[in-house]
């Protein structure tokens, strides 16, 4: 799969992350995107009482939304924090966007475990950039 | 993921002690005169000293919360983090499930440990007369409350990472029984 932009938003609707190669104009159209995600993401996310459904209290939300070109999924924590992952229009397996929101999940526990990190600010250390950007090239 | 308890238990031992000697000593003679990092009102001293510890827990506390709550589904109600958090996040940190919950259904939660793990290696001198379990007296108890600031502080920061904003408060009066109030915000 071809990703075009990894989103971590925080609990209040902050983001954390935005990790995309565009920059410019094009960069501002896939933020956008991802803002527009958590509209979506919100309407998945069931409230949380009287709901027995167990299938809907997965992290994994699946495809929020098709545009012309591009396909966003999603997945929330139980921290309330929302991922986003932005593909191309290419046919993915659910299977592997799962598998990637899982990895990505493990290497945002070791970036909060960075003790320069504190909780709830924008993460920016080399680590964690380096973990996503080879965890973006292996998938 | 495990931790050895014994170092668990000293370094919090530690950590509490170098925080209280740090509020109530003057550190190094400083340069400047007015040093605004020593306070001389002991009740001042008492309230800085537990505001430290309880931020530090609070701080790894929400840390901890994703960690441990990473291989699960989401949680449905404020029912299911109370259960989470009086199984798995007090085995994980404490080595054990707590003894018994209360609760009055309208956000308020009343945790007990009858053998607490920061406090288990905590004793008071022999004082020559009973070798039973005794109440502590005022003093005693104001120096046992200093080990629970920072698992209060724990409580605290996972219980708002995974959504609910509380006050948690804690008392003891036996060794090493004690007992943890969980107050939501939202409820008032």
């Amino acid at each position: 799969m071809k990703i075009i932009c990894v989103g971590i938003i925080g609990p209040q609707n902050n983001p954390l992350l935005i990790h995309t190669d565009f920059s410019g104009e094009e960069r501002k159209n896939i933020e956008y995107i991802v803002y527009t995600a958590l509209d979506f993401c919100e309407e998945k996310i069931p409230a949380m009482s009287g709901n027995k459904k167990s299938s809907l209290f997965e992290s994994y939300l699946g495809l929020l939304f098709p545009t012309e070109d591009l396909r966003v999924y999603g997945y929330v924590t139980n921290t309330h924090h929302k991922y986003v992952l932005v593909l191309d229009d290419s046919d993915v397996k659910d299977v592997d966007t799962k598998k990637f929101f899982v990895q990505l999940h493990d290497i945002f526990i070791q970036a909060i475990s960075n003790p320069f990190y504190n909780y709830g600010e924008k993460i920016e250390s080399l680590n964690f950039i380096s973990n996503l950007k080879s965890l973006i090239s292996k998938s | 993921m495990s931790v050895s308890e014994s170092i668990w238990s000293l370094l919090l031992n530690e950590f509490v002690n170098y925080v209280v000697s740090s509020v109530s000593e003057p550190s190094e003679p400083t340069k400047e005169e007015n040093n605004e990092d020593f306070i001389n009102d002991p009740e001042d001293q008492k309230k800085i000293t537990k505001a430290k510890l309880s931020n530090a827990g609070y701080q790894i506390g929400q840390k901890l919360a994703d960690r441990y709550t990473k291989d699960r589904s989401r949680f449905r109600e404020q029912v299911d983090i109370i259960r989470f958090l009086c199984k798995d996040f007090w085995t994980l940190l404490f080595g054990k499930n707590v003894d018994n919950l209360k609760t009055n259904h309208r956000g308020m939660w009343i945790i007990r440990d009858e053998n607490f793990r920061p406090l288990r290696n905590l004793s008071f001198p022999f004082d020559g007369k009973n070798l039973k379990k005794f109440d502590l007296n005022e003093n005693q108890i104001q120096i046992v409350q200093r080990f629970l600031y920072f698992p209060c502080g724990l409580i605290r920061g996972a219980l708002s990472a995974l959504g609910i904003d509380a006050d948690v408060d804690v008392h003891c009066s036996l060794i090493p029984a004690c007992e943890f109030t969980v107050i939501s915000k939202e409820s008032n």
